[in-house]
């Protein structure tokens, strides 16, 4: 038993030594025996031992103890060393990284910026074609090319805007594009209206220049080559731009119509309105617009008549705007069309028909007209050219030359008045060859006997003959002038010639000479010489007729129709020869109104009235004096004196004025007719028949000789009768004068009561109621 | 019927070519004048009737051609002027100096008791003058005839001319008819007739 407690112990320590803590049930099992003594005993040796290990050991490792203590405390500086290298060496660090830190912070920015732009680029590249088209789009407009700017639009429209539609700009533009067209519309229009103004403004230089061109190529044409002296006019300012050209004037000399005058508008216009598909509203405005203007143009100026500026104006303009419309027909891809163009001629061609009508019927000035002809001409001529009908203004033409030989006709009444107030009436006298070429240079005169006298010598007419027919001359050549290039057959060249010529001498010339025979100042003489006068202009008439045919170059004769004598001159001779005896006829009324017959006179005087003697010397005087005169001319003169102083004295006797006539006043008259029949017979002027003046005298000779003679009884009994001594004697005639002579006798030789005058008387009575009868009867036949 | 006139005076133009004959006639009987020279051919007349102390007095008045050649036919028709005009030129001495030989004619050819009177026609044209005016009235004096100057063109003195001849006619021929024919009543003599010289067949186969 010892040995076995010895043993328990011993494990209880090396419980304790085995385990560090829990120790507690160890303490309790050693507690709990009574042994604790032996065990602290046993403890302590174990201390004891322990310690006596721990000792040996202490003393085994102390000097390497000490090593390591001074090891130790080597490590500890060393450490520390460690530490503040390490310290260092952080803080280096912390240094470099914190540079590395920003960089790195730099560079994720700028990767982000990178990223960033590269999207931007990418969103801008389909942004851009938008932009570049709406600019472009911007542009046009602005250059007014509209065409391509639509088609942009529609580029924008279908092909760029879908791409980026999800912009708020591009809505935005999507909105604007329907106001872009109409834009468009509108801009194009308005340059249409532009252009039409222009058009307006230009066509009358458009027509000037094609009326120019024309008559360049009149001028050319036939291989008849005038010199065109004329300067160039300046080429015609640009219609858009304003400027002129100023490259020459070859190159104006070529200028078309349309090459002064920009028709791009109208091309323009009509694309856009055919892409936006109202061509047919363009159409209508085209037309209509055009139609407005055409009244305008159409509209001649209201003095125009004033002058050929204003005919020039308005030709001009008419010819420029029908051209225009020739060439939007021909290029305007059926904006104007044929039937279209047609019908506005139609109606446009009898306003102007009008107009040139009316306003030439002012003119009075021939140069005038001629120069409107020439215009007219070269109107139709341009026209013509560009296709239209010009029929109806050549009829205007024929007016025109209707009017214009009225106006030479009126312009040679005062050149006729003229010559007919200087003219003397007086032959033409020469004192030298020089003088005599001289008038022969004028007017043809032949007559070799004439030729053959000596100097100073008498042409037998005035100077009125070669002054009117220099004068006749002139009048053809402007008549002729009228006819040049109106493409009149010569035929109608002829005609109107004949016609014109006709009326200037048979109604202008003898006007005139009428209003000459009104003016008291002419005397006898005078009329005479402008009968003698007459007759050479008629003679001469045969060269005015070669006058014509060398400047018509028509070889015939006859233009003039004057061949079978008379006609043209004649009219003017009549009415000479008439005034002849009319002024002859006035001077004879003023003798007999001197007349101063006592109509109660008991005895005739014995010789002849002096108012008879006077005007049988005037009419012997008068007659010798017609020397010149052709003798049937002076035959009819004569013969209607001497009519006339029969008819006076008849119609003398006869008047109701005198109531009363004596027999031996009657005697007295019969003494004066007497007179006058002794001046009859005696030939006053040659070539009368014989007896033929006294034929005149015959009614108032056997009215006498009945009275004379008191033979009523046979009278009475040859009345009716062929051959009868008194068959002109007419019942009344006789009462008249019976009657007056029942009043004389009544007053003288109321008193006588002779049984002779009783007779007397009741004889009287008897022939008046015989007379009566007669008077009755004849009335009744 | 009564008669249009009391008294017909038959007055005669003469002078030479161009003194201005037919224009002086014409300005009387027309009040007009006619610018262009138109020489007169033979012999022609003008009438018009005047009023002197209240009598109708018919002026038949014969203008004459001056011209040499128609002298045959102008002085038969001085016998029967009972008034001459001797007219000339008062621009043209020749035309003055033939007025002698005017008087010469009337002398030989008009009936001795013709009242005449001298007028120097174209005083208008003084400026141009030859004669003076004071010749012409010597002139006048000299033959114991009345004088004045005279235009035609401008109308001066042509109207007093004519009036002042036609009165001395008439106190001629009235003077003259009281001495031979006391005023007695019935129907007036007629003017004319006391210078009737019967020229014609007729009256001279009578006297036979």
């Amino acid at each position: 038993m010892e040995e076995n407690k010895s043993q328990h112990y011993e494990l209880f320590l090396q419980e304790i030594e085995g385990t560090d803590d829990y120790w507690g049930p160890t303490f309790r099992a050693i507690y709990d025996g009574d042994e604790d003594q032996k065990f602290m005993e046993l403890l302590d040796a174990r201390i004891k031992a322990h310690d006596r290990d721990i000792e040996r050991m202490c003393n085994f490792h102390y000097q390497g103890f000490i090593d390591s203590i001074r090891e130790l405390l080597q490590v500890r500086s060393q450490a520390k060393k460690l530490n503040s290298e390490v310290v260092e060496l952080n803080e280096a660090l912390q240094e470099s990284a914190q540079k590395l830190v920003t960089k790195t912070e730099e560079l994720v920015k700028a990767r982000k910026v990178e990223s960033n732009i590269a999207a931007a680029i990418r969103s801008l590249s389909l942004c851009l074609p938008v932009l570049t088209t709406y600019a472009k789009l911007q542009k046009q407009m602005k250059e007014k090319r509209y065409y391509p700017a639509l088609k942009t639009l529609e580029q924008l429209e279908h092909l760029y805007l879908p791409r980026v539609s999800n912009y708020r700009f591009s809505q935005q533009m999507k909105e604007n594009i329907p106001k872009l067209r109409e834009n468009i519309k509108e801009a194009s229009m308005s340059d249409l209206k532009d252009f039409l103004e222009n058009i307006r403004k230009f066509s009358q230089k458009i027509g000037e220049v094609a009326m120019k061109h024309t008559a360049e190529e009149l001028v050319c044409d036939p291989g008849v080559i005038r010199k065109k002296k004329k300067r160039h006019a300046p080429p015609p300012p640009n219609p858009f731009t304003g400027e002129v050209a100023d490259d020459g004037l070859d190159t104006e000399e070529d200028l078309s119509a349309q090459d002064l005058i920009d028709f791009s508008p109208i091309y323009r216009c009509l694309h856009i309105y055919t892409v936006l598909k109202s061509r047919n509203d363009f159409d209508t405005y085209y037309r209509k617009q055009r139609k407005q203007q055409a009244t305008l143009v159409l509209q001649p100026p209201t003095n125009m008549h004033e002058s050929i500026e204003g005919y020039r104006t308005y030709l001009h303009s008419v010819t420029g705007f029908f051209v225009v419309e020739d060439h939007v027909l021909n290029t305007g891809n059926g904006l104007v069309t044929r039937s279209y163009l047609d019908d506005l001629w139609g109606l446009s061609v009898t306003k102007i028909v009008n107009a040139l009508r009316t306003h030439s019927a002012y003119c009075t000035d021939a140069t005038l007209m001629l120069k409107i002809k020439n215009l007219i001409m070269l109107f139709i001529t341009t026209l013509r050219n560009y296709g239209y009908s010009v029929n109806q203004i050549f009829e205007v033409l024929h007016e025109v030359r209707d009017h214009y030989n009225e106006v030479l006709m009126q312009r040679w009444v005062g050149v006729f008045r003229e010559i007919l107030d200087e003219e003397s009436f007086l032959p033409v006298q020469v004192n030298n060859q020089e003088e005599y070429d001289n008038i022969l240079s004028t007017f043809p005169f032949q007559d070799s006997t004439f030729e053959a006298m000596s100097f100073p010598k008498r042409f037998p007419f005035s100077p009125l003959v070669p002054n009117i027919y220099q004068q006749v001359k002139e009048f053809i050549y402007a008549c002729l002038k009228f006819s040049e290039d109106l493409n009149l057959s010569q035929g109608e060249v002829d005609d109107m010639m004949r016609k014109s010529t006709n009326l200037l001498l048979t109604r202008t010339f003898t006007g005139c000479l009428s209003s000459l025979f009104r003016k008291p100042s002419l005397t006898l003489m005078q009329v005479v010489q402008i009968i003698i006068d007459t007759r050479y202009l008629e003679d001469a008439t045969v060269y005015l007729e070669e006058f014509v045919s060398n400047i018509t170059g028509s070889p015939g004769e006859g233009q003039l129709g004057l061949r079978g004598h008379g006609h043209l001159f004649g009219v003017a001779r009549d009415d000479a020869e008439k005034q002849i005896c009319d002024k002859l006829k006035q001077k004879l009324d003023e003798f007999i109104e001197l007349e101063n017959y006592d109509w109660l006179l008991v005895e005739p005087k014995g010789h002849a009235s002096s108012f008879v003697t006077d005007l049988i010397a005037f009419l012997q005087s008068t007659f010798a004096s017609f020397t010149n005169l052709p003798d049937e001319v002076a035959q009819v003169a004569c013969k209607s004196a001497c009519d006339h102083i029969a008819r006076s004295i008849l119609a003398l006797m006869l008047s109701e004025d005198i109531k009363q006539i004596s027999m031996g006043a009657l005697q007295q008259i019969n003494l004066d007719t007497i007179q006058c029949e002794q001046f009859a017979a005696s030939e006053p002027v040659v070539g009368l028949e014989e007896g033929c003046l006294l034929h005149y005298f015959a009614n108032l000779r056997q009215l006498l000789d009945l009275f004379m003679s008191w033979d009523w009884p046979t009278y009475f009994h040859d009345y009716g009768q062929e051959n009868s001594k008194y068959q002109h004697v007419n019942p009344n005639m006789a009462i008249v004068l019976l009657e007056k002579i029942r009043e004389a006798d009544k007053k003288t030789v109321f008193s006588v009561l002779k049984k002779s005058e009783r007779d007397k008387k009741k004889l009287l009575e008897t022939v008046l109621k015989q007379l009566r009868q007669l008077a009755i009867t004849a009335q009744q036949q | 019927m009564a008669k249009t006139y009391d008294y017909l005076f038959k007055l005669l133009l003469i002078g030479d070519s161009g003194v201005g004959k037919t224009c002086v006639l014409f300005r009387f009987s027309e009040d007009a004048f006619n610018t262009t020279f138109i020489s007169t051919i033979g012999i022609d007349f003008k009438i018009r009737t005047i009023e002197l102390n209240g009598k109708k007095i018919k002026l038949q008045i014969w203008d004459t051609a001056g011209q040499e050649r128609f002298r045959t036919i102008t002085t038969a028709y001085y016998r029967g002027a009972m008034g001459i005009m001797l007219v000339y030129d008062i621009t043209n001495e020749k035309s003055f100096d033939n007025i002698k030989n005017w008087i010469r004619n009337i002398e030989e050819n008009a009936s001795a008791d013709v009242e005449k009177m001298l007028l120097g026609n174209k005083c208008e044209l003084n400026e141009k003058r030859q004669v003076s005016k004071e010749r012409g009235e010597h002139l006048a004096i000299e033959y114991g005839i009345k004088f004045m100057e005279t235009s035609a063109k401008a109308s001066i003195n042509v109207e007093e001319a004519f009036f002042t001849l036609a009165r001395d006619i008439k106190t001629k021929m009235e003077k003259k008819l009281e001495a031979s024919n006391p005023p007695k009543g019935g129907h007036q003599l007629k003017a004319t007739e006391p210078n009737k010289k019967p020229t014609n067949w007729f009256s001279k186969c009578s006297f036979l």
